[in-house]
């Protein structure tokens, strides 16, 4: 058995397609242990679905390595986080005359990329419900100082830095004081706290990042009776424009995870269908060729029906009517394809093979008609299925990734078409985030090649007669 | 008096087809004992094989009349429904090699599994028990007992002719019909397939039924021989007394087309063509091609005229008038 499966396994690599194949479909097997190891199925969908999970993330950033092939590096995510002991963290207190005191959250961090971010967010947490006056500092390289502003802190607060418009008119004035002139397009908040403020400022084209060390205070103005006991913390985040191995879609998720899982839910999607579509088609071809009479005409005209039905068409009506996940479209895939073309070429096969002198050699003895279809007659078109049924995943993939891209797909599941399908509703060419299309397609498509390759490869050994002289 | 251990009497086989009705197996008796061989002979078309899937039970949908009384150890199986024939008759007391018996071995299984299926079939045997049982039946005949995890395309036409003679016989069933089972082999394997059929005959205590159309190698094997024209038997007879004095003209005219190795005669062949069961001629079926046919012939079909010891032969010439 091992013997005689190493000597196929040799055969099948002396086809250059079947190794590459094989690679890929290994590779994405492997991708998908990972994916099903590392998160769980409900775990995934639940953290795609999330909006709090992915509040760190980048929108729409593109994935990390760009920046090997670009002269411009794009900046990455920034995280400054109090509550973890790092260094960039300085908490300290400061106690002022009559019994006041501010306790003073300083962050520092390099800034060295050649973009501006595309925003920044302060989030301030506290324990107590009590109001206290904070006021937020930013301090450029080259120590310019901006005050963001004073305002009230009550338990948890969102500072939106990057859309604030007043600070963006402090900072218009005194570009004009220091400069003479203001910028003559429509300055972004990012900009405004990111940029060299000389003359480079004032045209759009020359605008330049100012690199360097930033720093950012937080002062809390509290008193006595409350610096012992009140904990406030805060969370600076300065969003890049790159994140990650795949970068991140509309709703800062990232894309990773959706192309990862979509590796084993594509791969089960694929299989599952195929397998068995080919297996129940066999089935049902096998009884029709044997049993002949009645029970042949009514298998055959019922598939000649399902034949003239229009798949998609019946496929986009169930999912449109019944909202079903994915696994339930499989189930309905699988019971719109079972009386399939494949079972008038399987009877075809079989109506041959009933003719076959062992088949009646079979009769002869006494084999039963359930001994005959399964050890007489199906084993006998085996080799020419498994071909087959290896060509025809890639199909089920795409159905899957098209159904989805219909907006007819699993509105919870995390696959390939879904996120072609958010890349597509959210105009993704149109506003040039090419990677977001680019990578599940590309996924698909080399799916496809893979299974393509070794079913043809396989196509060959088992029907000899294809193989090229 | 000895019992037969198959009895036949009065056998029809008849299937309709589209063009009307083809009898096949047209009142066919004959009586087989224990241990004795019978050879039907006769050319193609003429219900030699549709005899032999009469007796067991091998019939195509089309049927149209399918009658008389078969004995097999004095029961009459006609009576018995399907079911009780496959689980008492089939294999357990008449088996068959089949006609291209090269070809009859399932290609996907191996030749060990192959050979256990009648014994898994027949006699509800796990597959160890089996296949040690088909182990020791390869030896019999004559296959090396490494062959049982083969595929028979490994095989040779002899060696696979040798699996379908075990599997007919492994359930040891009293009556094997044999099937043209040398056909498609080479001149020395079929000396050897015959051989083995002798040393089975004496070794097992089997009767055969042994179809053909090669009237040299009938006169190998058999005790008594019956010769089939369109579905009639039309002589039964003793083989010691047949191969010197055939009776019906027919058989006569069929054993001097037989060349002979030390004479120097000219072969002699039937005119004519084996008639159409469909549309048989009136009459005697054979009068169209007859050199003694008679007016009587054309009109009506000749009785059975019984001769000596049992025999019989169906023709005008040796009707009593």
């Amino acid at each position: 058995m091992i013997k005689a499966l190493s000597k196929f396994l040799r055969e099948l690599l002396l086809y250059k397609s079947a190794l590459v194949g094989i690679i890929i479909i290994a590779s994405l097997i492997v991708l998908s242990l990972y994916a099903v190891i590392t998160i769980p199925y409900g775990e995934s969908i639940k953290r795609w679905n999330s909006i709090e999970y992915w509040e760190d993330f980048p929108k729409n950033a593109m994935p990390s390595w760009v920046n090997f092939f670009t002269h411009k590096k794009l900046p990455e995510n920034i995280i400054l986080d109090s509550r973890e002991q790092k260094n960039y963290v300085n908490k300290t207190t400061i106690s002022l005359s009559g019994g006041k005191y501010i306790q003073r959250i300083l962050f520092t961090f390099n800034y060295i990329y050649d973009d501006f971010p595309s925003e920044v967010i302060l989030r301030i947490y506290s324990n107590s419900t009590k109001q206290f006056t904070t006021q937020i500092t930013w301090i450029k390289p080259g120590e310019i100082e901006y005050i963001l502003g004073r305002r009230l802190l009550r338990g948890y607060e969102a500072y939106y830095i990057s859309r604030d418009e007043d600070f963006l008119k402090r900072f218009n004035a005194n570009l004009i004081s220091k400069i003479g002139s203001k910028p003559s397009y429509d300055l972004d908040i990012t900009m405004a706290l990111f940029a060299k403020e000389d003359l480079s400022i004032l045209n759009r084209d020359t605008v330049e990042v100012s690199k360097g060390e930033y720093r950012v205070i937080i002062d809390i103005l509290m008193g006595e009776e409350d610096i012992n006991n009140v904990q406030i913390d805060a969370k600076l985040v300065v969003y890049g424009k790159v994140y990650g191995i795949a970068g991140t879609d509309h709703r800062r998720r990232d894309l990773a995870l959706a192309l990862l899982w979509g590796a084993p839910i594509a791969l089960a999607f694929g299989l599952i269908a195929s397998v068995t579509i080919t297996f129940m088609q066999m089935f049902i071809a096998a009884i029709s060729a044997w049993y002949g009479r009645s029970l042949d005409f009514i298998v055959q005209r019922m598939t000649e029906i399902l034949m003239v039905l229009p798949f998609l068409p019946m496929v986009l009506m169930i999912s449109y009517f019944y909202k079903i996940t994915i696994w339930m479209l499989l189930l309905v895939v699988i019971l719109l394809s079972i009386f399939g073309s494949g079972v008038k070429s399987y009877r075809a096969m079989f109506l041959q093979i009933k003719e076959l002198p062992y088949v009646e050699a079979a009769m002869a003895y006494g084999a039963s008609s359930f001994r005959m279809i399964f050890r007489y007659m199906i084993p006998k078109i085996l080799p020419t299925m498994i071909p087959s049924i290896v060509l025809s995943v890639p199909d089920f993939v795409f159905l899957e990734a098209a159904l989805a891209l219909l907006g007819v797909g699993d509105p919870q599941a995390v696959t390939w078409g879904r996120v072609l399908e958010d890349a597509a509703r959210e105009a993704a060419l149109y506003k040039g985030y090419y990677y977001w299309i680019l990578e599940p397609s590309m996924l698909l498509l080399v799916t496809a090649l893979g299974f393509a390759m070794l079913g043809l490869a396989l196509d060959k050994i088992f029907n000899p007669r294809l193989r090229e002289m | 008096m000895v019992k037969p251990i198959l009895s036949v009497k009065e056998l029809y086989l008849y299937y309709r087809v589209r063009a009307g009705l083809v009898k096949a197996v047209d009142g066919a008796s004959l009586d087989l004992y224990n241990e004795e061989s019978l050879a039907v002979i006769g050319e193609s078309g003429s219900g030699k094989s549709s005899l032999a899937k009469a007796l067991l039970r091998l019939l195509p949908r089309n049927i149209y009349r399918f009658d008389g009384n078969v004995y097999i150890d004095g029961e009459d199986v006609m009576k018995l429904s399907d079911k009780d024939f496959d689980s008492r008759i089939r294999w357990n007391k008449i088996s068959m090699v089949p006609q291209a018996s090269m070809n009859a071995l399932n290609p996907v299984i191996k030749i060990g599994e192959q050979l256990a299926e009648p014994l898994i079939i027949h006699k509800g045997m796990n597959k160890n028990e089996a296949l040690d049982k088909a182990r020791e039946m390869l030896k019999f005949v004559g296959i090396p007992q490494e062959f049982i995890d083969r595929y028979p395309f490994e095989l040779s036409g002899g060696m696979r002719q040798r699996v379908v003679i075990a599997m007919a016989l492994i359930t040891q069933p009293s009556i094997v019909i044999l099937d043209e089972p040398t056909s498609a082999l080479d001149v020395l394997t079929q000396a050897n397939i015959m051989n083995l059929l002798k040393r089975i005959k004496n070794d097992r205590k089997v009767s055969y039924i042994f179809i053909t159309h090669d009237i040299a190698l009938s006169s190998e094997l058999s005790d008594k021989v019956a010769v089939m024209y369109a579905g009639h038997i039309v002589e039964y007879s003793y083989a010691d007394k047949f191969y010197r004095e055939p009776q019906h003209p027919y058989s006569q005219l069929l054993l001097s087309s037989v060349p002979t190795l030390r004479e120097n005669r000219n072969i002699r062949f039937i005119p004519g063509e084996p008639p159409s069961l469909l549309n048989p001629p009136p009459g005697c079926r054979f009068h169209p091609r007859c050199p003694y046919a008679m007016d009587i012939c054309r009109k009506e079909e000749p009785p059975i005229i019984d001769m000596e010891r049992n025999s019989y032969v169906r023709c005008w010439l040796y009707a009593k008038r």
